[in-house]
C-alpha cells in the first residue's frame, strides 16, 4: 500500500522557496488505480515526481510499500532518447540494472504494436506510437507501482481511447498499483478506481471521489461514469 | 553513396576550374618569371604525382602530428567541455579561465614551447594541441548546457546514477555537437600545423611549402597544398564515417 502523510512539497531555495503541495494525506490500495486531477500548475506532476523519488525536497511521511527498484513513471513529455532505437528506449531500465529480463521487452513490444518499429527511432513514430514506447520503457522494468503524468495528453480521441484501453488490460495483467496524473476528467473517470481531486496551488486533497465501476472497457459511456464524470467537474476548483 | 560520390565529383570539377581560370588570369596579367606563380591544377597534379617520393615523408610525419594533437585536443577537451556544461558549479568557475584563455593567440606561445620542448615533434603537437582544444572544449560546454532536461529525467526516473547520465545522455547528445567543432578544429589544427612547420624542422608539408617557396619551385608550392588537401579531405571523411555511425538517428527520415 502507497501511504502519504501530511506531506509538504517545496520548489527552490536560498530566500525564493515555493510551497508547492501542503498536507497531503493519501493512501492507495495496492493493485488498486488513482486518478490525480487538480487545476493547471497545482502540483499534480510534483507529486508524482516525489514519489518517484525524483524530488526529496518534502516532510512529511512517503512510504510505497515496495522497493524505489520497482517504481516506475511516464514522465509528461516522455523523454524517449532520439539516439536510441524504439528497442533501445523500451530497455533503458534494463540497460541502467534495474532488470535482466530482456524477453519482457520483446512482449511489451508485441503487445504494443511497437514490434515492427524496433530498430526505428523515435523520431520516426507517431504521436501514439511515442506513448506507447513510453509505457513500455515504464513495464519492461516490471514494475509494481505505475506512475504516469499526463499519459495521453495531445492524443486524438480516438488514439486516445484505444490506449486507456491498453493501460486497463496491462494493469490488470501485471497486477499494478497505479497512479494517474491528468487534466482530463472522462479520462481520470475511467482509469481512476477512486479520484483525488487536488486544490489550487499549494495542492492539498480537496477530496476523494469512490469510482468503483471503473477497471471495465465497458464502464465507458455507462450512466455511473458519467456520474462520475459530472461529480469531478463539480469538485474541482 | 553514389549521390556523395557525384556531389564529391561536382565540387572537384569546380574547383579546378576556378583554381584554372584563376591560373590563366595571373598568367595573362604578370609577366616573366612573376606569370608562373600560380600555375594550373594540371601541373600541380603532375607535380604531385613526379615528387610523391619526396612529398610522402613529408605527409606522413605532418599527418602524424596533426593526428596525435588533434587525438589528445578532442579526448581531453571534449571530456573536459562535458563536465564544465553539464556541472554547473565546475561551470561557475572554469568557464571564466576559457574566456580568458581562449582569445590569446597561440602563436605567441611557439617560441616559449620550442624552447620548454625542443625542436622535435612534441612542440609542435603541443602547440597544435593547444590552437584546437579550446573550440572542442567550448562547442563541448554549449552542448552540454543546452541537454533537454527531460533526457535526463527520463534515466534519473528508471534509476540512473550520475555516471549513468553522462552514458546514455550526456555523450550521444553531445556528439553531433561536439564532431561538427571537431570539423573546424581540423582546418584550425592544418593552419596551425602549416606555422609550427615553418621553423626548426627539416620534415612535414609546411617544411616542404616553405622549401619550395624558397626557391621559387611554384609548382611543388601547390603539390605541398594539395597534399594538405587530402590530409584534411581524409580526416574529414573519417569524422563524417564516424557520424554516420553514431549519430544515424540524425539522418533518418522524421515522420
Amino acid at each position: 500500500m502507497i501511504r502519504i502523510s501530511n506531506l509538504d512539497v517545496r520548489y527552490g531555495g536560498d530566500g525564493s522557496e515555493k510551497q508547492v503541495i501542503s498536507n497531503l494525506s493519501l493512501s492507495i490500495e495496492d493493485n488498486s488505480s488513482l486518478g490525480v486531477i487538480g487545476p493547471n500548475g497545482c502540483g499534480k506532476t510534483t507529486l508524482l515526481h516525489t514519489l518517484a523519488g525524483l524530488h526529496d525536497n518534502y516532510t512529511g511521511e512517503l512510504r510505497l510499500g515496495v522497493h524505489e527498484d520497482k517504481v516506475a513513471l511516464i514522465l509528461q513529455d516522455i523523454g524517449l532518447l532520439p539516439w536510441k532505437t524504439v528497442r533501445e528506449n523500451a530497455s533503458l531500465g534494463l540497460d541502467l540494472g534495474r532488470s535482466e529480463n530482456y524477453s519482457n521487452v520483446e512482449d511489451l513490444l508485441h503487445e504494443l504494436d511497437l514490434f515492427g518499429y524496433r530498430e526505428d527511432f523515435p523520431s520516426q513514430l507517431s504521436g501514439g506510437q511515442k506513448r506507447k514506447l513510453g509505457l513500455a520503457r515504464a513495464l519492461a522494468v516490471d514494475p509494481r507501482v505505475l506512475l504516469m503524468d499526463e499519459p495521453l495528453v495531445s492524443l486524438d480521441e480516438f488514439t486516445r481511447e484505444e490506449l486507456q484501453n491498453k493501460i486497463l488490460t496491462l494493469w490488470q495483467e501485471r497486477n499494478l498499483t497505479m497512479v494517474t496524473v491528468t487534466h482530463d476528467m472522462e479520462e481520470v473517470s475511467f482509469l481512476g478506481q477512486n479520484i483525488a481531486v487536488l486544490s489550487q496551488v499549494p495542492a492539498t486533497l480537496k477530496c476523494l471521489i469512490e469510482n468503483h465501476g471503473a477497471g471495465e472497457v465497458e464502464f465507458r459511456g455507462s450512466e455511473e461514469f458519467y456520474e462520475t464524470v459530472r461529480k469531478t467537474r463539480q469538485e474541482l476548483p | 553513396m553514389k549521390k556523395g560520390i557525384v556531389r564529391y565529383a561536382v565540387s572537384f570539377t569546380l574547383i579546378i576550374l576556378m583554381w584554372w581560370f584563376a591560373s590563366w588570369l595571373v598568367g595573362l596579367l604578370l609577366s616573366g618569371p612573376k606569370s608562373s606563380v600560380l600555375p594550373g591544377p594540371l601541373t600541380a597534379f603532375a607535380t604531385l604525382i613526379k615528387h610523391w617520393g619526396d612529398i610522402w615523408p613529408n605527409f606522413l610525419r605532418s599527418g602524424y602530428r596533426l593526428v596525435l594533437a588533434l587525438g589528445f585536443a578532442i579526448f581531453f577537451g571534449s571530456t573536459a567541455g562535458l563536465v564544465i556544461g553539464f556541472e554547473e558549479s565546475v561551470n561557475e568557475y572554469v568557464s571564466p579561465v576559457l574566456y580568458l584563455l581562449y582569445p590569446i593567440p597561440k602563436i605567441v606561445f611557439l617560441p616559449v614551447i620550442l624552447i620548454i620542448f625542443g625542436l622535435g615533434d612534441l612542440s609542435r603537437v603541443i602547440f597544435i594541441f593547444l590552437v584546437t582544444i579550446f573550440q572542442v572544449m567550448i562547442s563541448a560546454r554549449d552542448a552540454a548546457k543546452n541537454i533537454s532536461p527531460k533526457w535526463i529525467k527520463a534515466v534519473q526516473s528508471a534509476g540512473g546514477n550520475r555516471f549513468q547520465i553522462y552514458r546514455h545522455v550526456v555523450i550521444p547528445a553531445t556528439l553531433p555537437g561536439i564532431l561538427s567543432s571537431i570539423r573546424i578544429s581540423i582546418g584550425l589544427g592544418i593552419a596551425a600545423l602549416y606555422l609550427a612547420e615553418l621553423s626548426y624542422t627539416n620534415q612535414g608539408l609546411g617544411y616542404y611549402i616553405d622549401n619550395s617557396w624558397k626557391v621559387f619551385a611554384y609548382s611543388d608550392v601547390f603539390a605541398g597544398i594539395l597534399a594538405f588537401a587530402i590530409l584534411g579531405l581524409g580526416l574529414y571523411l573519417i569524422i563524417d564515417l564516424i557520424e554516420r555511425v553514431f549519430c544515424r538517428w540524425n539522418y533518418e527520415d522524421r515522420s
